[in-house]
């Protein structure tokens, strides 16, 4: 399914610019590491503002998840997953889960990060299950 | 002068309807302000503060001190931005403002007309949302997310969900000014029937999204005894926000209950438990919204809402009456004004002209909330 993503700010621009090359990285910051998402300018847990995108494992628990069968737009084929998963390594994301019947999805299923490949040579990161999913894709370098 | 010396003294709902062609934004606004100075007794230029939206054309769009040409005189005091000119956060920033003496009569309220088609999804924000709209967010499957919470931590059922949605559109079936009047009765097993749009929401646990307008008018207590009402005082008021609307994902464990410190505060000053109150006009974008209010406005414990309003406790009947308008899910849901009828049904339930009326209610709890549990407004009204 093509996806209108949003032009990146330039908060957001070095996780769409890693997503394009098939890699999840969120905020980590400098002073209390502390790691976060969405990204913004101060980081949420202790106010400072150094912060840089590091690499995540895309190894992630699903903590909630709907099953949609109303899309907002003709873009999403329904029906699909909007999920929060929390990231190993901290951070927690809303994102969907796909690669699996949204019948068999629960809360705290393992789950790994897979890309969407965009027409525009992006990429949207999404998670399938990791027990049913394929093997982890190499990261590009 | 303190908030419970200023009251609500005129109310206004103009006609609400899935689309209203032949109006236009700035006639409902118009329409709703005017009516409630009407509904007062009181003339256009004895206003001098002015929390109301101006959608244009003519005057300035947005900006509040474009009624000076509707109201005449100049203005003291005025509030923009969205949410402050509409429900309990309009009326309880405009009351805080005529105690604080900053001016003497407030309006409150707008209206909306021309923004909605026949199945779109809503989402509050215009804007595209980076991180929510990519991954197909809006607001039905986000509040879903916080209802699957507490279905899963507390054994919530759909079937309880079920039961609000019933209850509340049946109110609505028999509400002359509801855009589902006549509709129904719903039964339990009808809201289940109906189509699933985002687990555990089906269509009819949802509300209906239509146009129309609304306003409140306030003055303090003193001035109100003169005009044509019993006054219907600002007993309390709270609010609680717990982030941007739409920015972090909402989840039952990080938002499930906001609201309760704003219901402490709000109830608080009233001098009264949730218990003690009469009657409850409160956000029910979706049947869940309501079993979660009932817990963080103290009428049962965390995790009992689903018990609680399988007992019954919320029918017009019931020991809590919610809702008797058929709110958001039957009355009507118009964008932001949505908020104001909620005070526009707790102020009439107060005066016992209520068309599903309380018997003898004399307090009242109007909230709002939204976006997905981001916001919480309430105020407790009672007769002065
Ligand atoms: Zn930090």
């Amino acid at each position: 399914m093509g996806r209108r993503l949003p032009s990146a700010t330039e908060l957001s621009r070095g996780f769409w610019d890693a997503a394009a090359e098939h890699r999840l990285v969120i905020p980590c910051c400098l002073a209390c590491e502390a790691r976060f998402f969405p990204p913004e300018r101060l980081c949420p847990t202790c106010g400072t503002a150094g912060w840089d995108y590091v690499d995540t494992s895309g190894a992630a628990t699903i903590t909630s998840y709907t099953v949609v069968h109303r899309a907002p737009s003709p873009d999403f084929e329904t029906p699909y997953v909007l999920a929060v998963v929390a990231l190993d390594g901290g951070g927690r994301m809303l994102t969907n889960v796909v690669g699996a019947d949204p019948a068999a999805i629960t809360t705290g299923m393992p789950v790994r990060v897979v890309f969407l490949d965009q027409p525009d040579d992006r990429a949207l990161p999404v998670f399938e299950p990791t027990a049913i999913g394929r093997p982890h894709e190499p990261e590009k370098e | 002068m303190a908030l419970r010396d200023v009251a609500v003294v005129g109310v206004h709902a103009t006609e609400q309807a899935r689309t209203l062609p032949h109006r236009t934004s700035l006639d409902l606004a118009q329409e709703s302000v005017l009516g409630a100075l009407a509904d007062a007794g009181l003339e256009p230029h004895e206003v001098d503060g002015v929390a109301a939206d101006w959608p244009g054309p003519g005057g300035r769009r947005g900006e509040p001190a474009s009624w000076t040409s509707v109201l005449g005189g100049p203005l003291s005091w005025v509030s923009d931005g969205l949410l402050d000119a509409a429900g309990a956060r309009g009326v309880m920033k405009a009351a805080a403002a005529i105690s604080a003496g900053l001016c003497d009569v407030a309006v409150v309220g707008g209206g909306l007309a021309g923004r909605f088609g026949r199945g779109q999804t809503v989402n509050g924000a215009e804007d595209f949302i980076e991180f929510t709209d990519v991954w197909g967010a809006y607001v039905v499957p986000l509040f879903a997310l916080v209802a699957q919470g507490h279905l899963q931590r507390f054994g919530t059922t759909p079937e309880q969900l079920a039961t609000v949605a019933a209850t509340i559109r049946n109110n609505g079936s028999k509400n002359p000014e509801a855009v589902m009047s006549g509709r129904g009765p719903y039964t339990v097993d009808d809201v289940l029937a109906s189509p699933m749009l985002a687990t555990p929401f089906h269509l009819l646990d949802v509300c209906i999204a239509g146009e129309g307008g609304g306003a409140v008018v306030l003055t303090s207590v003193e001035r109100a005894r003169d005009l044509r009402h019993p006054p219907i005082a600002i007993l309390g008021a709270g609010m609680e926000l717990s982030g941007a609307a739409y920015a972090a994902p909402p989840e039952y464990d990080t938002v499930g209950r906001l609201g309760a410190r704003a219901a402490q505060r709000a109830l608080g000053m009233a001098g009264l438990t949730a218990q003690q109150v009469d009657v409850f006009s409160v956000y029910d974008p979706n049947s869940f919204e309501i079993i979660r209010q009932m817990e963080v406005l103290g009428l049962c414990e965390e995790g009992e809402g689903g018990p609680f309003v399988e007992d019954g406790n919320i029918g017009l009947d019931g020991k809590h009456p919610t809702n008797p308008d058929g709110g958001c899910l039957a009355y009507a849901w118009n964008g932001t004004q949505q908020m104001t009828l909620k005070i526009v049904e707790a102020v009439r339930q107060l005066r016992g002209t209520a068309v599903n009326q309380v018997p003898g209610a004399e307090t009242a709890v109007a909230a709002n909330a939204g976006s997905a549990a981001a916001h919480y407004e309430l105020v407790v009204l009672g007769r002065a």
